[in-house]
């Protein structure tokens, strides 16, 4: 993650319609707004058409990110929003993500990286919602404890407690499927 | 105490370096194209023409009332009711669109004072 004062001149930089400005911002953060995606949408496609779309949203809506510094939570805030409203219709049209990934792990032979990807998502998926984001964020993208309690407006010590928690959940979850697949 | 990090990298949305790098660079092209948009004379004028037309209706609104009240003949405020400034600058508060009959009807309102 870029430093607050890097981040908040990139988006002024912007705002001002500067071309460098937006390629670092994607590449800074659109890693992140895809990892809250996945966490609360549980599936890597979907989780890449709402990071994109929250993306654009945010580019479109940039004058009315009124700290620049903070644009790290402001974006998140609108992936958060744009994920549950794309989990909502998709419950209301669509089979659960567990139950694809159940069919999927029946029906084909997977490589272990997707086997190994099926796993943790159905792990992840057992974890309160502030806790996969803070082990996303933590875990997969890099972030320290002070930039999580940022985005996420925690202070550092519960960031610290739910990544502790998360981490535990995640390895009961996946030595649980481990000793499934030994016993199979 | 057993917390170290969890090997997520299975998860990682770059491992495919090439589809990310196209991922992120269409999000950059594309949120530029919008927001450059956004910067043209025409959608400046156009984002700025609403609250423009509401703060115009609103003083007109004040200034009216304001005129009504300290009129002693307030008889006049009927006909003024109909009169086509009025009645656009209510619309425009009310953010409404007006019907055709309601267009024409302020028209024929117009024709019968003048």
């Amino acid at each position: 993650m870029l430093a607050k004062n890097i981040t908040a001149t990139l988006v002024v930089r912007a705002q001002r319609g500067d071309p460098a400005a937006f390629t670092e911002l994607a590449q800074s953060y659109l890693r992140a707004a895809y990892s809250v995606a996945l966490g609360i949408l549980g599936r890597p496609s979907d989780a890449e058409d709402i990071a994109q779309d929250s993306f654009l949203l945010a580019f479109e809506r940039l004058d009315s990110c009124r700290e620049p510094e903070h644009f790290a939570g402001w974006l998140l805030q609108i992936v958060r929003n744009q994920a549950r409203n794309a989990l909502a219709s998709r419950r209301l049209r669509d089979v659960p993500a567990e139950e694809e990934t159940e069919e999927l792990s029946s029906t084909l032979p997977m490589p272990d990286s997707s086997v190994r990807r099926a796993q943790l998502l159905a792990a992840l998926d057992g974890l309160s919602a502030v806790r996969r984001e803070v082990v996303l964020l933590h875990d997969l993208e890099g972030w320290t404890h002070t930039e999580i309690a940022d985005a996420l407006e925690l202070s550092e010590v519960m960031s610290r407690q739910h990544l502790f928690q998360a981490r535990r959940e995640l390895r009961e979850q996946l030595d649980h499927k481990d000793s499934e697949v030994d016993h199979a | 105490m057993h917390d170290s990090r969890i090997d997520l990298s299975a998860l990682d949305p770059a491992r495919d370096v090439g589809h990310w790098s196209q991922l992120v660079d269409s999000v950059a092209a594309r949120g530029l194209a919008r927001r450059k948009q956004q910067l043209t004379v025409s959608y400046q004028m156009l984002s700025w023409a609403r609250p423009v037309l509401a703060i115009a209706a609103a003083v007109t609104l004040v200034v009216g009332a304001r005129e009504w009240l300290s009129h002693p003949d307030r008889s006049s405020l009927t006909r003024r009711r109909v009169e086509p400034a009025y009645v656009l600058a209510t619309w425009a508060a009310k953010d409404e669109r007006p019907s055709t009959s309601n267009i024409l009807l302020v028209l024929v309102n117009q024709n019968a004072t003048e």
